[in-house]
């Protein structure tokens, strides 16, 4: 049983650690593409 | 006479099949409009999988006799490749622009699969098998393909209560979040009105999926099939230059998938198989998994507004969209904000929780096959 609850704990513990990198470094590619490639509204020509 | 006792042990053989749990899809389907696109094929697949026949007569009708016409549709299921599919179609029709604008967003998709690890514990604890636990866990991510995907890979004997129970709660997160949501936050957080989005360029919309499918395959290549398809799909849509190609991605194709997949899992789904004490653990896994995603999304809004300036806090009632059920979540957080504040719509920032829970589950679920497969 013991070695079950430290599977299950080492399994969710390593799973959710996962997706959080996975979020996080996505999240500062993101900023990282914003800064790189910044909104640039056009403007119509006069 | 004999005549009517062959029709009477049929219709008994056909009552144990089935249980009529297809009728009550159906009638959730048409009665209650739950999740219908689903419930109904997969209500008259179980009617069309427990047609009682004579497997002597050879005429390979059954969706396990090898060759049967339904057999080679199952295949999708089995092998795994509707999932895909489907993914596509979605990536095809998923505008990230809210979450590109607020990619920490991204980050209430990712606390929200507390649900996913938090049912494969109570799974294992329970008594189910690591490789069963996880096809269980998954329900969590409240993403019926995903969930699919990973059971016919982990537990396939599993496939039908899964599926079902995925679909059931996804059409119920009208009924399970809200209560949730209220008893979480205070007045003045669910008052919080977050600013508008900014403006998210074409350029950043393309490189999204490609971005999105480098990390992928570095950090999590086990999730390609699923996220891979997705950001394919997007890619088709946000290019610009494949119109019909996304058209038919997020039209004829998911909705031709989708037929064949809710049909297959309904007739490979058996009362024998289905009706059993396992089902109904999973059922209730399914419910606390549900619960568990929904509380971890709130309150790590919660304990993220801490850290964020006063006037770049975040809602709290849009963490529960982090759970998927793309955009049945997003849908509760807008209506439960309007509730306290008619002018606080929180629809499009939802939607970035909402769509990075897709992203989410998918790579929860490619992490459990690394694990478990």
């Amino acid at each position: 049983m013991t070695s079950t609850i430290e599977t299950t704990l080492l399994i969710a513990g390593i799973g959710i650690t996962g997706i959080f990198v996975f979020m996080a470094i996505f999240y500062l590619l993101i900023i990282g593409l914003d800064k790189l490639l910044p909104f640039e509204e056009v403007k119509p020509e006069e | 006479m004999n005549t009517l006792l062959t029709l009477g042990d049929n219709l008994k053989t056909f009552w144990d099949y089935t249980g009529m749990a297809n009728a009550i899809f159906i009638y959730l389907a048409i009665a209650k409009e739950y999740e219908p696109l689903l419930l109904i094929p997969i209500g008259f697949g179980i009617l069309i999988g427990n047609i009682p026949f004579n497997e002597a007569a050879g005429l390979q009708v059954g969706i396990y006799e090898e060759g049967s016409v339904l057999n080679i549709l199952y295949q999708g299921v089995v092998q795994g490749w509707y999932p895909p599919l489907i993914f596509m179609g979605i990536g095809a029709m998923t505008d990230f622009s809210s979450l590109i604008a607020n990619p920490k967003l991204f980050l209430i998709g990712a606390a929200c699969q507390f649900g996913i690890f938090g049912a494969y514990a109570a799974a294992l604890l329970w008594g189910f098998a690591p490789n069963e636990a996880g096809a269980i866990g998954i329900i969590g991510g409240a993403d019926g393909p995903t969930a699919i995907f990973l059971t016919s890979k982990l537990a396939p004997q599993l496939l039908g209560a899964v599926a079902i129970s995925a679909y059931s709660y996804m059409a119920l997160v009208p009924v399970i979040q809200p209560p949730f949501m209220r008893w979480l936050t205070t007045p003045k957080e669910r008052m919080i009105k977050m600013k508008s989005p900014r403006v998210v360029s074409q350029t950043e919309k393309i490189l999204f999926p490609i971005v999105g499918l480098l990390l992928t395959t570095f950090l999590v290549p086990s999730g390609l099939p699923l996220l891979g398809m997705l950001f394919f799909g997007n890619l088709l849509k946000e290019s610009g230059v494949t119109r019909r190609l996304a058209e038919t991605a997020r039209g004829p194709l998911i909705d031709t998938i989708t037929i064949l997949l809710g049909l297959t899992v309904g007739a490979s789904t058996q009362a024998t198989t289905f009706l059993r004490p396992e089902s109904v653990k999973i059922f209730v896994i399914g419910a606390f998994s549900f619960v568990v995603a929904t509380c971890a999304g709130i309150l790590f809004v919660k304990f993220f507004n801490l850290f964020l300036k006063k006037d770049n806090k975040i809602n709290p009632l849009i963490g529960n969209a982090g759970v998927s059920a793309v955009p049945d979540a997003a849908r509760i957080s807008q209506v439960v904000g309007l509730e306290y504040s008619p002018s606080n719509y929180l629809l499009m920032h939802a939607m970035g929780p909402n769509v990075a829970g897709v992203i989410g589950s998918a790579v929860a679920a490619g992490i459990m096959l690394g694990f478990l497969y």
